[in-house]
């Protein structure tokens, strides 16, 4: 027994034990790079933990894979659209001033910045707006203000039908100073500017128009204009 | 060991066995990747995220393998959605038919008469849906000759009418649309005047049960203080739906 425990013997039979036993560990612990390719890896075999986070990129994702039930519900925001090409009702421009204006008996605009806007081919465009409105105290017994959206106003000192777009009223009785920021809706005789083949440019105009019964004392100040478009 | 003792041990058998040894602990790794089986490395061979971007290929993220809700509003780029990633009937306001018209037809003028004249509609007929909520907006394109002076114009568009030259008289729920055009010296020529979405009546046409087909019509009544010679060139209708 022991002339056979030779060097070669037992250089030979630990060979093969590496080999049998533990080579296949062995082996997987020191695999070469690069050596592990699809074919090797099984099935389903890549699992959420197996990768990395954010490895996912867009160019992994196959066309139309991600489909509304692949989408968490309620976690998309408005901020996830692109808004601005969106064919769907939404404020397309915003008008604001922060100036103030008297109202007499002869409309006189509200300041109002950006009023200038391109209407684009193939869009219908819908108007409103705010204004603060304050009687003074000097402005007594029944006392009304009114509030016009113009549209493209040959002369804003004259009302003309088919420029109004928008329209707010308000009307009041208690003595003593009083404000109050008035709406203006959606003027229903023509307050819409319908698609057109080509853009268009539009001025918007915040007219005011007041009386008091007695006295005077009607201002206005903080235009606002939001521009709703759909297509 | 002398080396009258090393050589006595270098015989075939020993060299044999030390090559081999050797080829196994030195070359043992490049020879066991070689030689790794077809679906031989499982979830079990691979370690917690080692599966890099670079070692996904292209597209190989299909449907099948996203998890349902696993993508988060977080992971959409911003702005990235457009109008086309949504379903044809998402709930949003949109315009939903469009209906066009141009010809000329002059239009009677008075002083003061109420009747309308109907401008003809090739197609003026569409389909509500059932579920879809219908609004109304137009425009009217005349021309005014130098001969009207004073020219005072009114359109209305009118759902499903039974006397659309008399909106007056029983209609006024039918009236969907209304604008007009009035101008003292208005100067001769071309003019669009819009038709807003009507408040006072049935402006809208609430969602139906079922599909319901309706009929549009386009009425205008012109005046003049005094002459003639207004002629509508052209009307448009867009419905707006909600679904």
């Amino acid at each position: 027994m022991r002339r056979r425990l030779s060097y070669a013997t037992v250089v030979s039979a630990l060979t093969a034990f590496l080999l049998l036993a533990g080579g296949a560990a062995y082996a997987g612990s020191q695999l070469a790079k690069n050596s592990v390719g699809s074919k090797q890896l099984k099935k389903n075999s890549v699992t959420a933990k197996k990768i990395k986070k954010n490895a996912v990129t867009t160019a992994k994702i196959k066309k139309d894979a991600v489909s509304g039930a692949k989408v968490k519900d309620g976690s998309l925001t408005g901020a996830n659209f692109d808004v601005a090409s969106s064919s769907f009702y939404h404020v397309v421009h915003e008008a604001r001033g922060s100036g103030t204006a008297t109202a007499g008996l002869v409309q006189v605009p509200v300041p109002l910045d950006n009023a200038t806007y391109t209407q684009p081919a193939g869009r219908d465009d819908f108007y409103a707006g705010a204004v603060d409105f304050t009687f003074a105290a000097g402005c007594e017994g029944q006392r009304e203000a009114f509030a016009f959206l113009l549209i493209d106003a040959v002369n804003p000192a004259v009302l003309t039908l088919s420029e109004i777009v928008a329209f707010g009223r308000w009307s009041d009785e208690t003595p003593g100073a009083a404000s109050k920021r008035v709406s203006l809706g959606s003027f229903e005789v023509g307050g819409v500017r319908l698609q057109q083949a080509a853009p268009v440019n539009h001025t918007l105009t915040l007219a005011i128009v007041g009386s008091c019964e007695s006295g005077s004392g009607i201002s206005a100040a903080n235009a606002a204009v939001d521009v709703l478009g759909v297509k | 060991m002398t080396m009258t003792g090393i050589r006595k041990h270098l015989t075939y058998a020993n060299i044999v066995a030390t090559l081999a040894a050797f080829a196994v602990l030195a070359g043992g790794t490049a020879f066991a990747a070689s030689q790794l089986a077809k679906n031989s490395v499982g979830s079990k061979q691979l370690k917690g995220g080692s599966v890099t971007t670079a070692k996904l290929k292209k597209n190989a993220v299909s449907a099948a393998k996203i998890k349902k809700s696993a993508v988060t509003g977080a992971k959409v780029k911003g702005s990235s959605l457009t109008d086309g990633d949504l379903e044809a009937d998402a709930p949003f306001l949109k315009i939903s038919e469009e209906i066009r018209q141009s010809g000329n037809l002059a239009l009677p003028v008075t002083v003061s008469g109420d009747e309308f004249t109907v401008y003809p509609l090739q197609s003026g007929t569409y389909t509500q849906p059932a579920g879809r909520t219908d609004s109304y907006v137009g425009a009217v394109d005349i021309e005014v000759s130098a001969e009207c002076e004073d020219p005072a114009v009114v359109g209305i568009v009118l759902i499903d009418p039974k006397n659309p030259t008399k909106p007056g008289t029983g209609e006024i729920g039918n009236i969907a649309a209304f604008g007009g055009f009035e101008a003292d010296g208005f100067s001769p020529g071309a003019k669009r005047f819009n038709l807003g979405a009507y408040g006072g009546g049935g402006g809208t046409r609430a969602a139906p049960p079922a599909a319901i087909n309706r009929n549009l019509v386009v009425s205008v009544r012109a005046r003049c203080k005094s002459g003639t010679g207004v002629t509508v060139t052209g009307a448009s209708i867009d419905v707006i739906g909600l679904e």
